[in-house]
């Protein structure tokens, strides 16, 4: 009988769906996954002379399959070159398109556009930097592009981090780096491999058969094919006074609250100041002093730093900027950090300028309370059932993981962060109202945390109890961890979907 | 002496108190806004061959920190081909009466480049003057002259040559008497030779207007007082559509604007085909069966192969269309140059083609001047009839014409001259979306069924963007598009049709699919929502992205594009039940219950419907959006249509 009016249900919907083609496809098996686009080959160079210049060479061979390479969705049809006149010269190689049938197109003078980039708009000091747009011509699929450029240097700075990954596949990728053993550079990268070779004057590694970069959520910040290469000047801040500042200074000032005023200061500057996102490096990591900066109202993250030092010794502060490269010279994963340090009352304050994630810090979340009975009526009011929904913790700590963004078939790894979520509530329920079904979920991720929700009804009073566990951030390979991505999956949406539950009424 | 210092003292007691006041009142009168332009004026001198001289001279007074941020530097825009601009005079009014000279002859710097850019790179460029540092209450005074025009010129002379106006001896100008600031005056002044028949028109709005002769002259003056900014709605029209604009043209009528373009493109020979162009139209349409099977294949293939990036023909860019062999060679272009791209093919094949202006997402007003910012083409079929071909807006479009550009006007550039035409509204059901669901519940609350989607049109080519990635991105898109559902949801296998193959027929997408625990059963009662209550694919569901709790609406507002989604959903319980919610109240437990809302142009009907004798519930919906550009008065209808969507996704109540 049931397999019947199964029948009679399908043809119902075959029905329906008439216009419906017969036309479709199983989704492709890896093996026949195309990527839009292939780099056959990427060099890339960067040399320190010994006579206070430097070199940065750079060569792409990119063949183009799909038509998403091709067409403006995707990026693979322009290159974008940043460079300092002031200090740089960029010489253009070769640059050409090799065409599905071997014809060589190289490209026209038109297609290089030398125009002003858009982070250096809107402020003089930065207006001399220069971006080539180039747009590769005669796109078809199966072409290939060829760019060769040189960027000499009159300067010997770099701060440079090198993914080899890109969001195509990259059949070989040859990075050389070079400096004088009498300097001293920086250069780390996590995946030492066989070939690669490292000494007191550089490296020299080459990379085959480099996989596309994910684009999921939820990855770890850096791939196994990262490198860093850092050679930078030494950072002092010295003070200068801002005389045109000074009567700004003096009405920033509220009350006699010396912590609010010394924010006032660096809250002005970061709402007040335009920003300029230039890179350093095309800087020659020279920054702007105070005075500039509040002159023409834009510099630098570092400018605007400085800028800040300046305004709070102006209002008796004792301030300096931290060194941005300290981190980094501790330990080349770690970011940059733009930090104004000041004192009040001879207590050390930071201001920090751009936040930086720190995986170093547990996030914790512990709330015991009673909640009242706010339940939605599914029906009209009263209602034979109702929605009762656990409100979130009010605090920006809470575990915001999605589960919906977590497929079956995820590849790519999955940063996992730290989390001690504590949440114990108690809710009186009215004579007439009984939790429909209870809940207790305990679940266990090895390697990664613990989970246990328990909703439960003893008398009139319903209990919630939700923990959430995860001492370590942590990354997860999908692929060779494939159960413990699966568990802390279900573990996920269990946390999340347990956050809703139903409430039957009486008519007693 | 005494009398008069006290005389003076009165005075500047009287003067003090009047600007306290003043300030005061703007204080009031502006609160909330960063700057306030005191005023806005232009003068225009327009030269017998059209070349025409502009200068213009503003003051500004910033009312807050934010105004002095955006102030900071003062850019203008131009096209070295075919204008020049300078700043003739920076100066900073500060708030304690001293006066800074920022520029003049003398003082200052002037810094000139290629403006940022990306998808075209013409060499835009751009003058600026650092203002720097500004206080509230600073006034920021300056004049700045243009001469020339926007356009570049195809032939050159002379220095000036180049900056008189493509269509020689004619002038227009789009002055829009509207600002994001508040404006205390703006004023347009443009003197022009009599025997010109210069015609303007005020739309939206009201201008003081005087006329004036001087000798063969005419002097026009345009002007208004207080321009306050009208408060932004959600998707509403853009501001030149609903907001004063003056719209002055010396063109005489739209034949003859759309002659010159016809005239302008066929000279410098933009639709002249070469040997590689004749060959591959015929490499295309070797498998071509019909007239209409040949215009598809060449606009879908120039849409898919002439990628959209704009390079400089030099002289003549910005409204000539580039040749075949400069389109063909560079794969690339902007919209102007795929259309002429498309023309040259259609014109190899065979076929009567030209190049089109339209406005896309602007309405054009009925006086003759340059109100295009997009080119597309027409081809004319046997039966004599144009179809619009946007070669620019169709890659992954299975139309030919993007009905996102429905109810917007165009002129075609004919040889015997075309009138302003509109397009036509896109009827709602070539823009469906279809969603079938076949599910059954079982006892344990596990739901298991087949879904498919299936839509044409703009529709199809919203739900077609999940294949808009990579390809080794694209299953576990289609997973996402599930979990949305319920993040528990397990997808036993899912097809789909060809992507690569887009233009061959609409998308449809089917997924196996079983979701445990999904339905709640308490006592006698099953608590669920149906499957395509979701919001399933709302990427093709633009509508639903209103805010329905806006009451109101000042303005007129736009969707992406007409749209009707149909769902059915037919589930198998796994016993008898009746209906208890949705319900009429006075009708417990009627075997069916009916949502609707029928308006004239936004309407919606669903019905929940059980059939006991096979344990069979069916949920079915419909929404009809009928156009792309709604009136204030729609909004009525359109919100009630989004509410009850939206309200499908509420759980459904069965009891046995």
């Amino acid at each position: 009988m049931k397999l019947y009016r199964y029948i009679i249900l399908c043809l119902v919907a075959l029905t329906a769906m008439g216009s419906v083609s017969a036309e479709e496809l199983p989704l492709r098996s890896e093996s026949s996954v195309q990527p839009d686009a292939r780099y056959k080959l990427i060099r890339e160079s960067y040399t320190i002379n010994n006579d206070g210049t430097s070199d940065y060479q750079y060569r792409k061979e990119i063949t183009l399959y799909r038509n998403r390479a091709i067409t403006a969705y995707a990026d693979k049809g322009e290159t974008f070159i940043l460079y300092n006149p002031a200090f740089e010269t960029l010489t253009i190689n070769e640059c050409y398109t090799v065409m599905a049938d071997g014809t060589k197109v190289v490209t026209p003078k038109a297609a290089f556009v030398d125009q002003l980039p858009s982070e250096a708009a809107r402020c003089g000091r930065f207006n001399g930097l220069r971006e080539m747009a180039i747009v590769h011509t005669a796109l078809e699929p199966n072409s290939t592009i060829v760019l060769d450029y040189t960027i000499h240097r009159k300067g010997v700075f770099f701060n440079a981090k090198i993914n080899m990954q890109k969001d195509c596949p990259v059949d070989r990728y040859e990075l050389k780096i070079s400096y004088p053993s009498s300097i001293k550079a920086s250069v780390g990268y996590a995946n030492p491999t066989k070939g690669d070779r490292v000494g007191a004057n550089g490296l020299t590694a080459v990379r085959t058969d480099i996989p596309e970069a994910w684009n999921e959520p939820y990855l770890p910040e850096e791939s196994s094919y990262t490198f860093y290469f850092y050679y930078m000047p030494d950072f002092k801040y010295t003070k200068t006074v801002i005389p045109e500042a000074k009567q700004l200074v003096e009405d920033l000032q509220e009350d006699n609250n010396q912590t609010q005023y010394a924010e006032n200061i660096c809250q002005w500057v970061m709402d007040n100041v335009n920003e300029n996102d230039v890179p350093y490096e095309r800087l020659n990591f020279q920054y702007a002093t105070g005075r500039e900066t509040f002159n023409s109202n834009c510099g630098t993250l570092m400018d605007k730093a400085i800028l800040m030092a300046d305004m709070l010794q102006m209002a008796g502060f004792d301030a300096t900027v931290c060194d941005p490269m300290t981190l980094v010279k501790e330990s080349l994963d770690k970011p940059f950090k733009y930090a104004v340090v000041y004192k009040v009352d001879g207590e050390e304050h930071e201001f920090m300028l751009r936040p930086i994630h720190d995986k170093m810090v547990m996030r914790t979340v512990y709330v015991t309370t009673t909640l009242p009975f706010e339940a939605i009526p599914m029906i009209g009011n009263p209602s034979p059932i109702y929605k009762f929904v656990v409100p979130n913790p009010e605090s920006s700590n809470i575990y915001t993981m999605d589960p919906a963004k977590l497929t079956s078939v995820r590849k790519a790894p999955l940063a996992v962060e730290q989390i001690r979520e504590t949440e114990h509530y108690t809710v009186y329920l009215p004579r007439e109202m009984d939790l429909i079904k209870p809940i207790n979920y305990k679940r266990k991720v090895k390697g990664v945390g613990e989970m246990q929700v328990s909703v439960t009804q003893k008398g009139k009073t319903m209990t919630i109890d939700r923990v959430l566990t995860i001492k370590e951030a942590t990354v997860i390979d999908p692929i060779t961890q494939q159960s413990q991505y699966q568990q802390f999956r279900t573990m996920l949406n269990e946390w999340n979907s347990s956050k809703q539950f139903y409430i039957k009424r009486h008519n007693k | 002496m005494r009398r008069s210092f006290l005389l003076l003292l009165l005075l500047s007691a009287f003067v003090g108190g009047l600007m306290a006041q003043q300030t005061d009142q703007v204080v009031n009168r502006y609160k909330g806004y960063h700057q306030l332009v005191r005023f806005d004026s232009t003068k225009v001198m327009m030269e017998e061959s059209g070349l025409s001289y502009v200068d213009n001279h503003q003051r500004i007074c910033m009312l807050d920190w934010t105004g002095c941020k955006n102030n900071n530097v003062i850019t203008i825009d131009y096209d070295p081909l075919s204008a020049y601009v300078e700043f003739v005079e920076v100066k900073i009014h500060r708030a304690d009466g001293t006066v800074e000279t920022v520029y003049d002859a003398d003082n200052g710097k002037v810094y000139d480049y290629v403006a940022p850019a990306r998808l075209i790179y013409w060499g835009a460029s751009q003058k600026m003057v650092e203002v720097g540092h500004l206080n509230p209450n600073d006034e920021l005074e300056f004049r700045t002259r243009r001469k020339g025009y926007t356009y570049a010129l195809l032939a050159s002379g002379d220095d000036d040559a180049r900056y008189i106006p493509p269509m020689k001896g004619h002038f227009y100008d789009i002055v829009p008497f509207w600002s994001k600031n508040p404006v205390m005056e703006k004023t347009y002044e443009v003197s022009v030779l009599t025997s010109k028949n210069l015609q303007y028109k005020v739309y939206n709005g009201e201008l003081e207007t005087t006329t004036s002769t001087e000798g063969d002259r005419t002097i026009y003056r345009f002007s208004k007082r207080d321009i306050m900014p009208i408060k932004s709605e959600p998707a509403m029209l853009a501001n030149n559509d609903l907001e004063c604009k003056l719209i002055l043209t010396t063109a005489p009528d739209w034949e003859s604007k759309s002659m010159w373009f016809y005239g302008v493109n066929e000279d410098y020979g933009s639709f002249n085909t070469i040997p590689a162009v004749t060959a591959k139209v015929k490499e295309l349409l070797q498998e071509a069966k019909s007239e209409q099977d040949s215009i598809s294949i060449l606009t879908h293939w120039v849409a898919d192969n002439i990628r959209y990036a704009g390079i400089s023909m030099g002289e003549g860019e910005g409204y000539t269309l580039h040749n075949a062999e400069m389109n063909f060679t560079d794969r690339c272009g902007v919209c102007k140059d795929k259309a002429g791209m498309l023309v040259t093919m259609l014109r190899a094949a065979g076929f009567e083609s030209y190049a089109c202006m339209t406005m896309a997402h602007e309405r054009i007003e009925d006086i003759p001047a340059d109100q295009f910012n997009h080119s597309v083409c027409v081809v004319r079929h046997r039966n004599g009839k144009f179809e619009l071909l946007d070669p620019t807006w169709v890659p992954n479009v299975r139309e030919l014409w993007s009905s996102a550009e429905q109810q917007q006007g165009y002129l075609m550039g004919l040889p015997q001259g075309a009138k302003m035409m509109y397009t036509p509204v896109s009827p709602a059901e070539d823009h469906y979306i279809r969603i079938y669901d076949t599910c059954a519940v079982k006892r344990n609350g596990t739901i298991k069924g087949t879904l498919t989607i299936t839509a044409e049109g703009q529709s199809d080519a919203a739900v077609r963007s999940i294949f808009r990635t990579r390809m080794s991105e694209w299953e576990s898109n289609l997973e996402k598009e599930m979990l949305r559902i319920d993040p528990r949801a397990v997808i036993r296998k899912v097809t789909h049709t060809d992507n690569d193959r887009y233009w061959e027929q609409p998308v449809t997408i089917t997924y196996e699919y079983e979701i445990p625990n999904y339905v709640l059963f308490s006592g006698d009662y099953m608590l669920f929502t149906p499957i395509t209550g979701h919001d399933f694919f709302r990427r093709a569901m633009g509508h639903l992205n209103f805010n329905e709790d806006m009451t109101q609406r000042e303005y007129g507002f736009a969707d992406r594009c007409s749209r009707m989604v149909e769902t059915h959903d037919y589930i198998l319980l796994p016993q008898r039940y009746r209906l208890v919610f949705p319900s009429d109240k006075a009708n417990n437990f009627a075997p069916s219950f009916r949502r609707a809302h029928m308006g004239k142009n936004a309407s919606y009907n669903c019905v929940y419907q059980l059939d006991p004798k096979n344990f069979l519930m069916t949920f079915d919906q419909q929404v009809r959006l009928e156009q792309r550009v709604y009136e204030a008065s729609d909004w009525e209808d359109f919100r009630q249509v989004v509410k009850m969507h939206k309200m499908a996704a509420h759980e459904v109540l069965l009891v046995k």
